[in-house]
């Protein structure tokens, strides 16, 4: 029970607290009521300076230090942690750079990925698609009659979507087509985006088998509505909450719930937490973590207080900053890699580290008995190997051990 | 980097170190190596004011009175006292009031702005590794040793090695637990998969210390001792650029002790270095930069410590150069917000030094600055 506990918690959150894995409310209460709340409430930061007065490049390092300030505490502290997990999902899902755009604009698609991520998948997609900062990262915003750009209309269907093997070049040129119009406006701070007729190419356009005057609506919907992206969705959400590789027929079913509930996620989602393959053998500790998942796991989890700007500084160190992927195609399928991991692990030892006034982080030793530690880190079980030798360690270092373990780098 | 780039990042340690000078027709004829004293140094109390008055009493109980008169305004702390002659010789410059505009005091933004050279907005890349870039280096021309994130070195393309030193040595009793847990084979193919990729990169870096431990008599058998010993090895081996990082500069409380050991540790170990560099026949091409992420507060804090502060002192050492204190005296008497206004701009030190390198610092920094005349 204590395995089962700990696997739902580390899948939706990156582990539970001491206080999470010891309620007895059943989890099924728990994430149905997730499911219900579609758009938690959130506080989104004040962007604006209290000084106006500094050089425009220093105000984007201070916004994007005010953004991140946000957001790492609204990763920790989200009172619907499915939901967040999703937003995380979905961040992974729709690729944009923070380099690219301007920091309001990110804020901006922050709020809009917060918004659908327990909604509708061709919402969702609709509203990232349109958001300033996908139509600049992917140059969706300078494609127009005449000047076209293929760039968002490739990966759309590579990458977000169908998934390669349904479509073909013709589509893509037929697809950049349909999905002018769409422009960027920056106003001082505040950006917006805006469809202009005068740059959508109106004519007849043959996209995925269908002739039409398509729009860049069109498009979406056709795209949300095609069979291969339910199942691509049930594939992908099922190997990051499940396993890796779902087998056809799981797929397949998922594919069903998806198209069945006119592109639900949340009904995804139910079927995906009420499968019994969700608490198989198969599924326990089938992942590596990501060291996002692995630094704000460890933090909520042993509820440990931080500096936002060394919550950053650590993920550049472990490459996996925030808004931070190399490519549209994210981040690395492995992070079993020897660089990651070694710096993985002198950031356990940073995370328990006495820091004093200096910021870092604040991990408070007299919360937990070394049972709690190996409880909220291990599911309990201690490491055989080192039964005799923990003991003799102090609080901190224990905890530094163990989230050091190679057990502890997998969800 | 999966096992087999592992194997290949290996290969890449072995081929940067097995390469000897005698045999050097690709070697670097310049070479830069740069220690970052992380958490802050407190410059005041390592190149001390003696002469100006206020410093005693900004420095009720942390002033050093007994430190190695070097000019007739600066002394230097007496756990440096192997550095003494250096200044005579002509092989050290001591460049003071260094920082950068609008100085922020967090560790962190700090440390950005160094390492990036970019205080207006920091990109995602360091001015080394722009420079490597912009030279169009070979992919392991530098080498970051340290724990940090290794922004200096960073670039568009992968022009360095990352090293992690904290990994060689493994004396703590909480790192003999790890190691046991280490050692215990996982059921979990995953988890064995996370096991033995951390075990053989460990397995290589302890063998690179053995080796280093044969070689290097000249080191101190200290932390620091160890790391330059393989700094040294690393600038024997032909290596344009090494970055490392020193650690535990960040001094709140009960300051003099902890500082009077940082600094012998530090002294010893550069010393040797130099030593060692001299020996190999490379003391004229190697610059070595010493610095520090900022300065530390001029008044004392209630815990006979430091807080932080802003700007700072950093040392230049080569076999030849135009020695002298540069920067001007500390003005103790007129500081902003209690700290120490900047003198010299940190990228002017910069571009002296890309310069020297044969780098074009203007299109590297995105300016220019005017230069010190020290590496000449």
């Amino acid at each position: 029970m204590a395995a089962e506990r700990g696997h739902f918690w580390r899948r939706i959150s990156g582990g539970g607290t001491l206080t999470e894995l010891s309620s007895t409310v059943p989890l099924q209460v728990l994430w149905e009521s997730w499911l219900e709340q579609r758009q938690p409430s959130v506080t989104y930061p004040d962007l604006r300076l209290e000084r106006e007065d500094i050089p425009p490049s220093r105000q984007r390092q201070e916004r994007l230090q005010l953004f991140f300030d946000w957001w790492t505490a609204q990763k920790i502290k989200a009172a619907n942690p499915l939901h967040e997990r999703m937003v995380d999902f979905w961040r992974d899902h729709f690729t944009v750079s923070a380099r690219m755009g301007p920091v309001p604009a990110l804020l901006d698609y922050e709020q809009r990925l917060r918004t659908h991520a327990l909604g509708d998948f061709q919402e969702l997609l609709w509203s990232v698609s349109t958001s300033p900062m996908m139509l600049i990262y992917l140059n969706n915003g300078t494609n127009r009659r005449g000047r076209l750009n293929e760039n968002f209309s490739r990966e759309v269907l590579e990458l977000f979507t169908v998934g390669p093997g349904h479509y073909s070049e013709r589509d893509i040129q037929e697809g950049a087509r349909a999905l002018t119009g769409w422009r960027v406006v920056r106003q001082e701070a505040e950006i917006r985006s805006e469809f202009v007729p005068q740059r959508h190419d109106a004519g007849i356009k043959t996209y995925l088998g269908q002739t039409g005057a398509w729009r860049p609506e069109d498009v979406i919907e056709m795209l949300a509505n095609h069979p291969a992206t339910g199942q691509r969705l049930g594939r992908k959400l099922w190997s990051e909450l499940v396993y890796p590789n779902p087998e056809p027929e799981i797929v397949a079913q998922l594919a069903d719930v998806y198209q069945g509930s006119r592109r639900q996620i949340p009904a995804v989602l139910a079927a995906i937490l009420s499968h019994p393959q969700f608490f198989s053998a198969k599924a326990y500790r089938s992942r590596v973590r990501s060291p996002q998942e692995f630094l704000m796991g460890s933090l909520r989890a042993l509820e440990i207080g931080f500096d936002p700007q060394k919550v950053r500084t650590s993920l550049r160190h472990m490459g996996n900053h925030p808004y931070g992927a190399a490519t549209v195609k994210g981040w690395p399928d492995s992070w079993i890699t020897s660089t990651s991991l070694l710096n993985r692990l002198s950031v356990a030892q940073q995370l328990t580290e006495d820091w004093g006034d200096d910021g870092g982080f604040t991990f408070e030793p007299s919360r937990f008995s070394q049972q709690d530690l190996l409880e909220v880190l291990l599911d309990g079980e201690m490491p055989g190997a080192i039964a005799q030798d923990l003991p003799r360690l102090d609080r901190r270092e224990q905890a530094a051990v163990l989230l050091a373990s190679p057990l502890y780098q997998l969800l | 980097m999966h096992r087999r780039q592992f194997l290949a990042w290996l290969g890449g340690v072995a081929a940067v170190l097995a390469v000897t000078p005698a045999q050097g027709s690709q070697r670097a004829s310049r070479q830069l190596v740069v220690i970052d004293l992380v958490g802050g140094n407190d410059s005041l109390n390592t190149f001390i004011p003696y002469r100006d008055p206020q410093y005693l009493k900004l420095r009720p109980s942390l002033a050093i009175t007994d430190g190695i008169p070097l000019t007739d305004r600066v002394a230097l702390h007496p756990a440096l006292s192997s550095w003494q002659s250096w200044m005579e010789e002509g092989s050290l410059a001591i460049v003071q009031n260094v920082h950068y505009p609008q100085p922020s005091l967090s560790h962190f933004r700090s440390r950005d702005v160094w390492q990036s050279g970019e205080p207006k907005q920091i990109g995602g890349s360091g001015w080394l590794g722009r420079y490597l870039e912009s030279i169009q280096a070979p992919t392991q021309a530098g080498v970051f040793l340290g724990e940090e994130y290794p922004l200096a070195m960073m670039g568009a393309g992968t022009h360095y090695l990352h090293l992690a030193p904290n990994l060689l040595g493994q004396s703590s009793l909480r790192d003999q637990v790890l190691q046991q847990l280490y050692q215990q084979p996982q059921a979990s193919p995953l988890a064995e998969e996370v096991r033995r990729t951390v075990i053989e990169s460990q397995r290589a870096l302890a063998q690179l210390r053995q080796d280093l431990e044969r070689n290097q008599q000249i080191y101190p058998k200290t932390d620091v001792g160890s790391q330059l010993a393989l700094v040294g090895r690393l600038l024997r081996g032909g290596v344009p650029i090494v970055y490392t990082t020193v650690g535990g500069w960040d001094t709140h409380a009960r300051q003099g002790q902890r500082h009077q050991f940082l600094l012998s540790r530090l002294g010893e170990g550069v010393t040797a270095l130099r030593q060692d560099l001299e020996q190999a026949g490379l003391g004229k091409q190697v610059t070595i930069l010493i610095y520090s992420e900022f300065g530390r507060r001029p008044t004392e804090n209630g815990n006979a410590g430091t807080d932080h502060g802003t700007a700072g002192a950093l040392m230049l050492m080569r076999g030849s150069l135009k020695s002298g204190v540069y920067g001007g005296d500390p003005a103790l008497d007129s500081l902003v917000n209690g700290n120490l206004p900047m003198q010299i701009d940190f990228r002017q030190v910069y571009s002296e030094i890309l310069t020297w390198l044969g780098g074009n610092p203007e299109s590297i920094l995105g300016e220019s600055f005017q230069p010190l005349g020290i590496l000449i």
